[in-house]
């Protein structure tokens, strides 16, 4: 015999409802973020390259280290929204975007068009799930799922290559022009209200 | 989810919730999403590509007011990128800068603030340190629909 409340339950007190909502043409594009080939070689060259050297280098100031890493949020996004520096500088922004579990999207949202309007050569590199466990462990103390590499003469020239040719160029075309016109998109929020 | 069956074949979950299937296609109020979706690119396109941003800020201001008036809702990156002062649209670096700020002692994690500043100097306070891995409702109840075949009616 079922209880009281179960009996109740048998008879809808609510009912779903989907509510039609405007989504982003912009923030919300699945092509936002430069797509990534062969994102397993990638990982595999960035854990080999820099990775697991900086295992040994716990110890280690990390302005003494042999390459120039940058791992502070603020430090970065100051760095990317430099309007005329001095020099241009090349660098790799490696971006923990799928571990959302330790990083909020929200902090992440805004990258892609920093990068994009930067003046510095900044190519963007989306890594896979568990990237951010794995930089950690590597002993850097990664707290915003960004990694910045600067390239200069220190970084090997067939490592940067290498992540050059897998990974394609940002690219905004809603920030160039409006030639482009991005058509209505409509979602659908689930939700419950009261059955009168 | 454990499923009962209601009176008329009705599909009843746990909760008392009786499950309708979503429709195939949005029909109501159309024109005025388009209208909304239209201003908002123009005030993006205003702010990037003119030197004066009162346009783009109009544009932003009568997106704000047709989307309360005729009842259609916005998501929130939408809603996220306009300032709710001066209705700027929010370009990092161009009209907004993006920090985080950590107002505690210790300096914890936990207290991590992302704080989006507008040039007006109004700012967004988002607490991102109390749980990294929280969702919107938006995110988490959203049925993604697909674009809508609708270019031709511009």
């Amino acid at each position: 015999m079922s209880s009281l409340k179960a009996l109740d339950k048998k008879v809808a007190t609510r009912k779903q409802v989907y509510k039609p909502i405007l989504s982003s043409p912009y923030v919300n594009d699945l092509g936002q973020w430069p797509h990534v080939n062969e994102q397993s070689v990638v990982v595999e060259l960035l854990k080999s390259t820099i990775l697991n050297k900086c295992v040994h280098l716990t110890n280690v100031e990390m302005s003494q280290w042999p390459w120039s890493l940058e791992i502070d949020y603020n430090k970065i996004v100051s760095l990317l929204s430099e309007k005329t520096p001095a020099t241009p500088l090349h660098m790799f922004l490696f971006v923990c975007n799928k571990d959302t579990k330790f990083v909020p999207s929200i902090l992440l949202q805004q990258i892609p068009t920093l990068a994009y309007l930067c003046p510095h050569d900044v190519t963007l590199v989306q890594l896979p799930t568990g990237s951010f466990e794995m930089i950690r462990n590597s002993g850097i103390n990664l707290q915003n799922g960004l990694l910045l590499l600067h390239i200069n003469d220190q970084i090997d020239p067939k490592f940067v290559s290498a992540i050059k040719e897998r990974v394609q160029p940002t690219t905004q075309p809603w920030l160039d022009d409006l030639n482009e016109y991005r058509s209505t998109q409509l979602d659908l929020l689930t939700t419950t209200q009261p059955i009168r | 989810m454990a499923k009962k069956q209601g009176k008329k074949g009705q599909r009843i979950d746990e909760n008392g919730t009786l499950l309708i299937d979503p429709p195939k296609q949005v029909g109501t109020n159309k024109e005025n999403y388009q209208r909304i979706n239209y201003l908002y690119q123009l005030s993006i396109f205003s702010t990037l590509h003119t030197k004066n941003i009162t346009m783009g800020r109009m544009y932003n201001k009568n997106l704000d007011l047709i989307s309360k008036k005729v009842k259609c809702n916005v998501s929130p990156d939408i809603k996220r990128t306009i300032c709710k002062k001066c209705n700027r649209s929010l370009i990092p670096s161009r009209t907004c800068r993006i920090t985080i700020k950590n107002k505690s002692r210790g300096q914890t994690r936990k207290n991590d603030d992302l704080v989006v500043e507008c040039d007006c100097g109004m700012k967004k306070v988002f607490r991102i340190g109390l749980k990294r891995d929280y969702k919107l409702f938006h995110e988490r109840n959203v049925i993604r629909m697909g674009e809508a075949k609708d270019k031709k009616n511009f």
